[in-house]
């Protein structure tokens, strides 16, 4: 499910269906968050009611976006640098609203 | 002073362009907000009554953490036998443990300043009140405050704050930048909620950049006639504009809101309907409710007579309910108790479903580091029922079995908003709720306790310690790890 206030429904649909990817290939829970100071606020992605408990690897990727994450490293840099990219798209186009 | 304060021309003017008109009438409904006096009348009406059979079917709704409907919550709000409280009782204390394990989080509220162009006739702070020492707290003073919480132990803190210009957003946020940067050794406060008037959203965007934890704005009284008459004039004389203030926030892009109802003000059945209109309006609107729910109870506040004349006030009894009630209406939010009330009170009422408490709690401003050891009247918004020591509150916590917890995990690490609600409604947060106490409670035991508190906690952190092991096998050796780290010094980890 994901937070509808502050993006479109076109990216919080692409997050979430990067998810779902990333958690069928991968098996890896990945959930992608808005940083802001020691807020972590949750946009979209795979849920960790789907999964077990674990402790969360939280990576920025840029200064306004994260990903919380079981085992990041597992997936691989070229859709880690898809992410980034799909990411620094969004952090643009906040920055212009 | 007080009186240029809140009548120059200048606050006047600021006060009179706070309300963006638009900013209510988008979330109308034809006209009407979402609090329908007389329906909630009619309901509680019609709901007097009920069998045993009906409310038994309501309590098992909100065991298996199920929000309740309008004519439900009616129902147990009517119910007069005995023999049935006690089984609401029993399952409110079920409901928390169900969503929210053991734990009992704790936290300080500061004052940051109590200057303020509104005239709340229950409040010490109306701008009438000459009697009252104004004072906005500087920079360097919101620092030596916060110094003073961390070095007693605390991590999590609600900021307060008046309603005027020279409490803006811009003040709100210098200030809650400097609670976060301020460190003293091994401590640091980790997470600040906000407990501050109706904003516009362009405000609350500049808000939500500090990175806050809950936003909380109390509605006071949800009947619309009392609300016209204890709120006389200025800006929160606008019933509207303080009933969406949250709707805002949510739009703003701060998902964690809290709400709350000052009982006393009106019929305590009443209000605890309209706590849950509310939160059905914001689930309907945003698919999130509120993060947690407030209910202090009117307390006596210097120079305020409208406190000892109020014919609403609640009984210890019927305070008990209201609690219960509200837990089991709302089965997966949090509710926060204060130091309002005192510590008998407090102790009673815990195990009906509470989740937060306050402790150490002084509410006069600047009144950390400057430490009196009175309360005094005249600095402070009302007088305070429990002014116990973190140590004191932590001790009889955990000799009544409950484990007190500082964690800040969930925000720093996206369980947020939609996000933590879906988790603590499917069973899963309890879980980190477990995790996390025990990691921040060995903390404040190794940095604070006294020896006494420590002997006592220990006995509680090795019974959760020894559920985790039976409960989360999977996750015990890396919980393990993380424990034995912080008994090594190393601090702030978290699941």
């Amino acid at each position: 499910m994901e937070k509808g206030t502050c993006f479109s429904s076109i990216e919080i649909k692409k997050l979430t269906d990067l998810a779902k990817l990333i958690k069928k290939k991968y098996g890896v829970n990945v959930w992608f968050v808005e940083i802001l100071g020691r807020r972590w606020s949750y946009i979209a992605g795979q849920r960790v009611e789907d999964s077990s408990i674990f402790s969360p690897e939280c990576v920025s990727i840029s200064e306004r976006f994260g990903v919380v994450s079981d085992h990041w490293k597992q997936v691989p840099p070229k859709i880690r640098e898809q992410i980034k990219s799909l990411l620094d798209d969004m952090a643009r186009e906040y920055e212009q609203k | 002073m007080s009186t240029q304060l809140v009548s120059s021309p200048s606050v006047i003017e600021w006060a009179n362009n706070v309300i963006e008109k638009d900013e209510i009438t988008r979330y109308l409904d034809a006209g009407k907000d979402f609090i329908d006096d007389e329906k909630i009348k009619k309901l509680l009406h019609q709901n007097k009554h009920p069998t045993p059979h009906k409310v038994r079917h309501i309590i098992e709704k909100s065991l298996c953490i199920e929000r309740l409907e309008p004519e439900e919550t009616a129902t147990l709000l009517n119910v007069k036998d005995r023999e049935l409280w006690d089984e609401m009782f029993q399952a409110a204390g079920e409901v928390k443990r169900r969503v929210y394990d053991n734990r009992i989080v704790t936290f300080a509220p500061l004052y940051c300043s109590n200057l303020c162009v509104n005239n709340c006739l229950y409040c010490g702070f109306r701008k009438e009140n000459t009697l009252v020492k104004r004072r906005r707290l500087t920079l360097e003073e919101v620092r030596r405050e916060t110094e003073a919480l961390i070095s007693s132990g605390h991590k999590r803190l609600i900021a307060v704050y008046g309603e005027h210009p020279l409490s803006d957003v811009n003040y709100i946020t210098d200030t809650l930048r400097t609670i976060y940067e301020t460190k003293v050794g091994n401590g640091e406060i980790r997470r600040v909620n906000v407990n501050a008037p109706p904003m516009s959203i362009e405000k609350l965007k500049i808000l939500k950049e500090v990175g806050i934890g809950t936003f909380q704005v109390f509605q006071e009284t949800y009947h619309h006639q009392t609300y016209k008459r204890v709120h006389p004039s200025s800006i929160k004389s606008n019933y509207r504009w303080r009933l969406y203030a949250l709707h805002r926030a949510m739009e703003a892009g701060i998902d964690d809101v809290g709400i709350g109802a000052l009982f006393g003000l009106y019929d305590w059945r009443f209000e605890v309907m309209g706590l849950l209109y509310h939160t059905m309006s914001l689930e309907d609107h945003f698919g999130v409710g509120p993060h947690t729910i407030s209910f202090p109870r009117l307390e006596p506040a210097a120079n305020t007579p409208f406190i000892q004349e109020s014919k609403y006030k609640v009984s210890d009894e019927d305070f008990k309910k209201l609690i219960v009630v509200i837990r089991l209406s709302v089965p997966y939010t949090g509710m926060i108790l204060t130091a309002r009330e005192p510590a008998h009170i407090r102790k009673e009422v815990i195990p009906l479903g509470v989740t937060q408490t306050d402790a150490s709690t002084r509410i006069g401003i600047g009144a950390y580091s400057v430490r009196y050891p009175k309360q005094e009247a005249e600095k402070q918004q009302f007088l305070l029922g429990d002014t116990r020591s973190l140590d004191e509150v932590i001790k009889e916590l955990a000799l009544a079995g409950y484990i007190t917890s500082f964690c800040t995990a969930g925000y720093r690490c996206g369980r947020t908003g939609k996000c933590i609600m879906d988790m603590l409604k499917k069973g899963k947060e309890r879980w980190f709720c477990k995790l996390n106490a025990v990691l921040t409670f060995r903390e404040w035991l190794d940095d604070f306790a006294s020896e006494e508190t420590k002997e006592v906690g220990e006995m509680i952190i090795q019974k959760e310690i020894k559920e985790i092991k039976e409960k989360l096998p999977k996750i015990y050796p890396k919980f393990m790890e993380y424990y034995r780290r912080i008994e090594n010094g190393e601090r702030d980890l978290f699941f």
